[in-house]
């Protein structure tokens, strides 16, 4: 297990450099900082003075990978790609352009970030896998049949119509909770219940007909045969059987985004105004933030190899053959 | 009489989906009695297994039981509610199927698995059940049970794993167990052991077995009655004993006279002509009439009758309608069609000439890597130092159980897989010297057969794209002689020319297999490798093939490495026979010498172990222990002692020395040093 | 010549997409075993009637992708022909009236009235505050409070009589067709259709017709003289830009399908079938790529292109150009960050391909690489192509309008499902609310993408080698 977790982790090097990579190209190469100093102070019609100020300001004022005016170790160190990508490995994220320290930020952030797509997955995996049992056990039936259709019209409805739709109905409407806001404490829960509702219902449709097609996959198995040819239940043979093998194929596409998770939603927390790392983002993008769009992007990486890792402890768990072999 | 255990009586089951159902079961009854084996044996698709599956009510979710009645003990079981039924199974009824792979939960212990049998059927709980799991692998004969019970079922060989579904089927005692080709995915030394297992069980506990199967072999050391399906129908119910002296139905007969044992030389084997009819017709006269050697005019229009020639022995069979004397039927048979095969013309030219093929200490090592770096600790020795050599027209059959590294050996020889060391020589020339346009030139001269015919043809290609597909890569000819030349190839393996511009899908089984062998004729090699070309179709269709390849190897002058499982197969077709066994030759010599005179206990296990459809007289089955030793990690010595029955001291610590027997008859063996 | 075609990017790839479709058909018409799942599909019930429908939105597409510039009629013949600098499509001219005949703000579907009170100057006392009338919905009435009821009712009730009428003939025609094509009577092949007996299923296609043109009409008869669905902020009929919005969406889904293709097949099946190093790469480029989460990754490179457009104006002449380039980096930037799931499905399914006994033969026969990719690889991996594909449509129509909302979608002047909802949603606590643009927006995308997805549901029934193989199965 040691010798996995330290290959894991060697393997992740490689794929965070390259991450870095992309997000320097992407930053600096397409645009070169003189670009984005224009932009940023306002059309074309802006002095030399004022981009090399803005430069210097936000440490744009370096060659990319290679400072010739410095020397010894300096000349790698005092780079655009040191001070502003390489820094990222060790989690220093630099300041945003208000000012703040963005390491600071993300940490205070996540907390409302986890506080709404925490219970969102959790009671979502459940409702979905719940109701694709359903689904699996009442198989070519109308109630099947019926689900299904309900879920493919579920899942051709945007998102947004989702939110805007709750929020009309459960606030605006009938007065229940309030429409957008959050707290911390105990009154956070007021602002929650309906941004996890939401979250829940707008993606019920994909997920519970996904899960029940791998219900029904391993339904057709040979081993489901052999369980029915013990006399053992319909509802046994669900539950005991299938939905132990089915864990497999499911655990690949969930618990890599378990640590996902502190990023939180984009989309719900602008909604419903929550300060978490979703709404950062989305401020961040709209307000062309380019320190913090970077620093998420870098944290999303890391939190998507560290939920690759999860995933293969997860397969020890519910599978025998990766657990002992 | 008592009542039967279980009647059956005009059973029908379709499979809904398609346009038009197909009536896969159409008609069945049979009986079965207490302590009674009842072998049920068809080619595939006759509905053998669909009718074990109504039987037990497992049915697919697309078929349908019909009509007919199912009584075990007395008891309706067609109409017991679904929870009632639940009632039957695992309790009364116990089943075991073909694949103990996949028919195993493989998330679950073998002590769960086996235990929720008896806590669904039985007021055993906690240490009890466990208690009862040991003594059922036990029974069984699982040595270790107490430390197998916390298994998986991925932890276990196929042999084990069957034996685990024995043990879960029989936990709560049944009355009738249902083994749908319990042993046809077993290596032929577990098969044995899995057939005793079963007989032995059955006597102690004086149950009944509805044995499904294929392999009349099997029910030769098995059955008390057999049943003979076709096309859905059962045609020919009797006593083992009457069915292997007279199988009345014509369709019988030709299933005895297909097999390809103890027929040599030059003879070839009795095959059935056209396929099995497509079950989705409704028959209105016998099923077996287009095909039957005696068909009369009227086979067609009216259903056979049942003749009861003998007590308990009755065809469905025209010809034995009005005589009750089984032996004038077959003298009048026999006459009719010269029974046996008619032997070929020609000499089978066994000159000495320059071997077409030479194999030297031929290895192939698959690294196994581990640890953080993936270094390289050990290796799969899938083939470890083979040495072999086939002259022109001459065919080697090279024999060995699933995992012993012969299929490795035929593609090394292709370099399709690379040889870690040895040499390959095609007529004098070193393959591993050559460049890369210098093999692919020499490809022309070595092809390979498939075994699995389905696997082996692009389906996206129309069969004349697929023969034309090698002369083009090896820039034979022009588009017009390519063309000219899948049409011969087509005649030369008895398929009409216009199927040159169908699709794979269109073929049956043997007809595919057929196509693989044109394709691989197509650039006329001088060797061609056959890994098990026959072991994935039924029997009959099996002859037709054997027939094909034989007539071939005489017409071109086509030297074969055969690589099988199958001693039958190998008497038939074979002049040389190798033994092998993880990955080494262990005995190798003329076919006579071999199989007649084998010196390996290896080889003389495997020979002993072979189920002949002759009732056995004085040959007696030499066990082997356990099952074939990982090739990553073969044990010291020889490889072959921890299974030996002679093995002695010797056999721990030296792997042993070639010993010539006689001529080329060479063993590796101590016990003839 | 009266009119100059302009063809954007966008346009090009469009119609170079349905050229290859068009090829790709014309290649299976001669492969019975190409054509089989497709004549399962077109037999199946679901997959017709959802195709109907998305032909619909096809139609609008791409007659909104066909742009020109007309002419400013010269002042004399000798001089050198001039043309607008506004594009127009195809579309554009069909809908006319509706492009041109903006309101000032605000009005609710067939209103009258301005949605907003104005202070407006009365004939008698001075100014009052009030709605005014429209300019052009519902000009026509001198009393809207009496004659707007009748009207409507009599404009719907033409439009349906319309209706009617172009579906019957299109039923007849239909009939009258198969009965020549098949040689039988008219009456004959009538029932026939109706009792569900014909290889194609013509009952679901024509009653799925039948919804489009009884819904269509009479909207077209009252788009006449009212908006249909109202008006937005600027007062543009909401009709229209749903409108144009159909074709944004349609491109988004199908381009960026198109740019990811080539990448996913190619790299897909490298990876999978020549193993090693090959392959070692290529994940290692996929998992690099999958391990930005997708958004941020659109993001970053949406504000990059974002910043590059603005400060490289000299790229483009017109808004029309403007928006399209940004359209095209986003079906780019969409199509990079989503070839991996169908890069690693192929990998895997090469992976087992390699090793089926077909490949083997063929490697023993010497055939190259290239070859075998060509001839055995590819074609037994098509299926999973064209299901992806068409998986993907859905996928990508719902994702726009997200991004848009995001900031990083379509040019926020262009017209989108997500610009739109994304405009109206701004609205949301205005009382009483401004409903209209969301309504539109949220139908006729609930219409698209379920169409989508319905089809794609029954393709992949057509598809899915794991039924055929059933259906082969064993008795």
């Amino acid at each position: 297990m040691t010798t996995y977790l330290i290959r894991r982790i060697l393997y992740a090097i490689p794929i965070l450099i390259g991450v870095n990579l992309i997000t320097f190209a992407l930053f600096f190469f397409v645009n070169s900082p003189d670009d984005m100093a224009r932009l940023a102070l306002g059309g074309k019609r802006v002095t030399e003075e004022a981009v090399e100020k803005w430069k210097r300001d936000k440490g744009y004022d370096k060659p990319h990978f290679f400072n010739v005016r410095e020397q010894g170790h300096a000349r790698f160190t005092n780079t655009i790609f040191f001070t502003k990508s390489a820094s990222m490995f060790v989690f220093d994220f630099g300041v945003s352009d208000d000012g703040r320290d963005i390491g600071t930020e993300i940490r205070t952030r996540m907390w409302p970030s986890l506080a709404i797509a925490l219970p969102t997955f959790s009671i979502g995996l459940a409702f979905y896998i719940t109701f694709a049992l359903i689904l699996a056990f009442f198989r070519a039936t109308y109630v099947d049949v019926s689900g299904v259709v309900a879920c493919v019209v579920a899942m051709s409805i945007s998102s947004l119509f989702y939110i805007i739709g709750g929020q009309y109905l459960i606030s605006k409407l009938w007065h229940l909770v309030p429409i957008s806001g959050f707290d911390y404490g105990v009154d956070a829960l007021k602002f929650l219940v309906l941004p996890v509702a939401i979250g829940i219902v707008s993606s019920i449709g994909a997920n519970t007909r996904w899960y029940r097609t791998i219900f029904i996959e391993e339904i057709g198995k040979d081993y489901v045969r052999t369980a029915r040819a013990k006399g053992l239940s319909e509802a046994r043979i669900l539950f005991r059987h299938v939905l132990h093998n089915a864990m497999i194929p499911i655990l690949t596409g969930v618990v890599v985004i378990i640590p996902s998770l502190f990023l939180g939603s984009l989309i719900m927390e602008s909604f419903f105004s929550i300060p978490g790392l979703g709404s950062y983002t989305i401020e961040a993008i709209n307000n062309q933030d380019y320190a913090v769009v970077r620093a998420m992007v870098f944290l999303g990486s890391v939190l998507y190899i560290i939920g690759l890792s999860l995933t293969d402890v997860g397969y020890t768990l519910v599978d025998p053959r990766v657990r002992l072999s | 009489m008592a009542t039967p255990l279980l009647e059956v009586r005009d059973l029908q089951t379709w499979l809904m989906g398609g346009d038009v159902p197909v009536r896969a079961v159409d008609g069945v009854g049979l009986t079965i009695n207490h302590g009674e084996t009842f072998a049920l044996v068809g080619e595939s698709g006759c509905g053998k297994s669909m009718t074990a599956l109504s039987i037990a009510r497992l049915l697919p979710e697309n078929a349908r039981v019909r009509s007919g009645t199912v009584h075990l003990a007395g008891s309706e079981l067609l109409g017991l509610a679904e929870a009632s039924m639940r009632e039957v199974r695992g309790k009364r009824i116990g089943m075991i199927f073909q694949e103990p792979g996949t028919s195993l939960n493989p998330v679950l212990t073998v002590g769960t698995q086996i235990g929720e049998v008896i806590v669904r059927h039985t007021e055993l709980r906690g240490a009890h059940v466990r208690d009862r799991c040991v003594e059922l692998l036990d029974s069984v004969g699982i040595p270790d049970a107490e430390r197998r019970l916390d298994e998986f079922p991925f932890q276990l060989s196929g042999g084990l794993k069957q034996r685990v579904m024995i043990a879960a089927a029989l936990a709560c005692g049944p009355e009738l167990l249902i083994a749908d080709e319990p042993t046809t995915a077993l290596d032929v030394t577990i098969q044995a052991q899995v057939i005793a297992l079963l007989k032995e069980l059955q006597s102690r506990r004086n149950m009944s077995i509805l044995l499904i199967t294929h392999d009349l072999a099997v029910v030769a050391q098995i059955a008390h009655k057999v049943g003979i399906m076709y096309a859905g129908q059962i045609v020919e119910q009797a006593s083992r004993r009457q069915f292997f002296e007279y199988p009345a139905h014509p369709y019988s007969r030709k299933l005895f006279q297909s097999l390809p044992r103890g027929v040599t030389g030059d003879a070839s084997l009795a095959v059935i002509p056209g396929n099995v009819p497509s079950m989705t017709r409704v028959f209105a006269g016998c099923r077996f009439a287009e095909r039957c050697d005696f068909g009369k005019s009227d086979c067609n229009a009216r259903p056979a009758p049942w003749v009861e020639l003998d007590y308990q022995h009755k065809v469905r069979c025209v010809l034995y309608a009005g005589t009750r004397q089984v032996a004038d039927v077959h003298q009048t048979l026999r006459a009719r069609q010269g029974d046996s095969a008619e032997p070929h013309a020609g000499q089978s030219g066994d000159g000495e000439s320059a071997p077409v093929l030479q194999v030297e200490g031929l290895k192939v090592h698959f690294p196994i890597r581990r640890g953080l770096f993936k270094r390289t600790v050990g290796a799969v020795r899938a083939v470890d130092g083979v040495t072999l050599e086939i002259g022109a027209g001459e065919c080697l059959a090279l024999v060995g159980e699933s995992g012993c590294g012969k299929t490795t050996v035929g593609k090394s020889i292709l370099r399709l897989v690379l040889p870690t060391a040895g040499r390959v020589l095609l007529e004098n020339v070193e393959l591993g010297d050559l460049s890369r346009t210098q093999l692919r030139a020499r490809r022309k001269d070595m092809q390979i057969v498939f075994q699995d015919p389905y696997a082996s043809l692009n389906p996206r290609m129309r069969v004349a794209e697929l023969l034309e597909e090698g002369m083009a890569a090896l820039g034979l000819g022009d588009a017009r002689w390519r063309a000219q030349r899948a049409d011969e190839l087509l005649s030369q393996v008895g398929l009409a020319a216009e199927m040159r511009s169908r699709y794979p899908h269109e073929f049956s089984g043997g007809q595919r297999q057929r196509i693989a062998i044109a394709r691989a004729l197509a650039v006329d090699p001088k060797l061609l490798i056959c890994d098990e070309p026959t072991s994935a179709l039924d029997v009959s269709v099996q002859a037709q093939i054997l027939n094909l390849l034989k007539s071939l190897q005489r017409g071109l002058r086509l030297s074969y490495l055969f690589i099988t499982h199958d001693f039958s197969v190998v008497e038939f077709l074979a002049q040389r026979v190798a033994v092998m066994y993880l990955g080494r030759i262990v005995e190798s010599g003329s076919r006579d010498a071999v199989l007649n005179s084998p010196r390996h206990p290896y080889t003389r296990a495997l020979l002993s172990a072979v189920p002949t459809t002759e009732e056995r007289t004085q040959r007696t089955v030499i066990w082997l222990k356990g099952e074939l030793p990982s090739p990553a990690n073969p044990p010291q010595g020889c490889h072959f002692h921890p299974r030996c029955p002679d093995a002695g001291d010797q056999c721990r610590q030296h792997y042993p020395e070639q010993t010539t027997i006689s001529g080329e008859h060479v063993v590796a063996c101590h016990l003839y040093r | 010549m009266p009119f100059k075609p302009v063809i954007l990017w966008t346009d090009a790839l469009l119609f170079l997409l349905l050229a290859a479709a068009v090829g790709l058909w014309l290649h299976m018409r001669s492969r019975p075993h190409l054509l089989q799942p497709w004549r399962n599909l077109v037999q199946s019930r679901q997959a017709m009637g959802s195709m109907v429908f998305l032909a619909f939105f096809m139609a609008v597409g791409l007659l909104d992708s066909m742009h020109f510039r007309l002419r400013i009629s010269p002042a004399d013949a000798t001089q050198e022909s001039r043309y607008r600098v506004q594009t127009l499509s195809a579309l554009d001219v069909l809908v006319g009236p509706l492009r041109t005949q903006t309101e000032k703000t605000y009005s609710a579907p067939l209103a009258t009235h301005l949605f907003a009170k104005e202070t407006i100057e009365a004939a008698g006392d001075g100014r009052t505050r009030a709605y005014p009338r429209l300019t052009y919905g519902g000009a026509h009435l001198s009393d809207p409070a009496t004659e707007w009821l009748p009207d409507v009712l009599r404009l719907i009730a033409a439009g349906l009589g319309l209706g009617a009428i172009l579906w019957n003939a299109l039923a007849l025609l239909v009939t009258g067709v198969l009965a020549r094509h098949t040689g039988r009577e008219f009456g004959q092949t009538w029932r026939a259709i109706w009792q569900h007996r014909e290889p194609l299923p013509w009952r679901t296609i024509l009653i799925s017709a039948g919804f489009i043109v009884l819904l269509l009409a009479p909207m077209a008869l009252l788009a006449t003289r009212y908006h249909v669905l109202g008006t937005d902020k600027v007062g543009q009929d909401v009709f229209y830009l749903t409108l144009k919005s159909i074709r944004t969406g349609l491109l988004i889904a199908t381009l960026a399908t198109l740019v990811m293709l080539p990448l996913a097949t190619a790299l897909g099946i490298m990876a999978g079938y020549f193993g090693g190093w090959v392959d070692d790469a290529i994940q290692y480029i996929y998992t690099t790529l999958n391990s930005i989460p997708g958004v941020l990754l659109i993001a970053a490179s949406v504000l990059m292109i974002q910043v590059y457009m603005a400060t490289h104006p000299e790229l483009f002449d017109t808004i029309e150009q403007r928006q399209d380039l940004r359209l095209l980096f986003l079906c780019l930037i969409l199509g990079v960050t989503s070839w991996t799931g169908l890069c690693r499905l192929l990998r895997g399914e090469a992976l087992k391909l390699r090793e089926q006994e077909y490949v083997q033969a063929a490697h023993a026969f010497g055939v190259s690489h290239s070859r075998v990719i060509r001839r055995h690889i590819l074609p037994n991996v098509m299926h999973i192509i064209v299901i992806a594909v068409v998986m993907d449509f859905s996928v990508l129509v719902l994702a726009e309008a997200v991004l848009s909302y995001v900031g990083v979608g379509v040019d926020p002047t262009m017209t989108s499902f997500g610009n739109m909802i994304n405009a109206a949603r701004l609205e949301m606590a205005r009382e009483p609310m401004v409903w209209w643009s969301l309504a539109s927006a949220f139908f006729f995308m609930l219409v698209m993408v379920l169409s989508a997805n319905l089809f794609a549901d029954a393709l992949r029934d057509a598809f899915d080698p794991r039924i055929s193989v059933a259906s082969r199965g064993k008795a």
